[in-house]
């Protein structure tokens, strides 16, 4: 049983840290392309008085304060995350049942500290990705109405909406690994405050 | 940072770590706890048993006893069984 879950407990620290790391990454690239977005955007109808830039330039501006966010809780994550992993490397090789559960239990405490940063992420996350496949979709939507005859910017244009829809296809990806994540740890939440009751009883007893 | 732990959570971490003799100051230090509710806690521990003082010169040492690993085992068992049975988060 011992071997079983510490097998469970590394592949799901592992997954978990991957998680958090593209998470970190996806979050930065959002923050920098919101950036892009809205300054470029504010700079065309500036200097060309388009007003239809201001749309993208208001997605942009819109999204950065989330961007900023979805970044923050994602190094406070892995901050947590870090700590259990560095305690996981200590007793990696003599890893028995009291390691095992003594990381289990600081595992739980790091999930329920970091609980409302988690659905804050999953908030932020799904914030930032919609702004972004609305920008993406924008994007595709002026490239039908005004078909560029210019072959550079007609490819240009397509990869301003990939990117745009791609980060937003991760930033949905990730809220539902984040979602999935959390379940698992609830129903242990839950086990825990079963645990809690014959742990009490026991105690009752001396 | 030790996050947000349960009492019996708590007091397996002060039991494992007292499995060899530790001063009150280690075991705060440890166990993430302030003095006063590490003293809290010991007394508890104490009062059922599951800890004693052992006193070297002028200075006192807390020991898991005997008494307690009826309470150690079955927090592993039921932790060990709820993390076993309970879905595998993977990505």
């Amino acid at each position: 049983m011992e071997r079983n879950a510490e097998i469970k407990f590394a592949r799901e620290l592992k997954s978990f840290y991957s998680l958090t790391f593209i998470s970190l990454v996806f979050g930065a690239i959002a923050m920098g392309l919101s950036v892009a977005l809205g300054v470029t955007n504010i700079l065309t109808f500036i200097n060309q008085w388009s007003p239809v830039s201001l749309i993208p330039a208001c997605i942009g501006f819109l999204a950065f304060p989330f961007t900023i966010k979805w970044l923050l809780s994602g190094v406070e994550i892995m901050d947590g995350v870090n700590e259990i992993k560095d305690e996981y490397s200590k007793v990696k090789k003599g890893a028995n049942g009291e390691a095992l559960t003594t990381l289990i239990v600081r595992t739980m405490a790091q999930y329920r500290a970091k609980k409302s940063t988690i659905s804050k992420l999953i908030l932020l996350c799904k914030v930032a990705a919609i702004c972004f496949i609305i920008n993406g979709i924008f994007v595709l939507i002026q490239l039908v109405l005004n078909m560029p005859a210019d072959g550079l910017l007609l490819a240009t244009s397509l990869v301003a909406a990939l990117i745009n829809l791609g980060i937003g296809a991760v930033g949905l990806y990730i809220p539902r690994s984040f979602q999935k994540y959390s379940s698992c740890w609830e129903v242990r939440i839950q086990g825990s405050t079963l645990a809690e009751k014959e742990l009490s009883s026991l105690m009752e007893g001396k | 940072m030790r996050g947000k732990r349960t009492q019996y959570e708590i007091f397996w971490e002060i039991l494992t770590y007292c499995k060899t003799p530790r001063l009150f100051t280690s075991i705060i230090q440890r166990c993430d706890l302030n003095s006063k509710i590490g003293q809290e806690y010991l007394n508890f521990l104490e009062s059922k048993g599951y800890i004693s003082r052992m006193n070297e010169g002028d200075r006192t040492f807390f020991l898991t006893t005997h008494a307690a690993h009826e309470f150690l085992d079955l927090f592993m068992k039921l932790y060990l069984a709820l993390f076993n049975n309970s879905p595998e988060f993977k990505i």
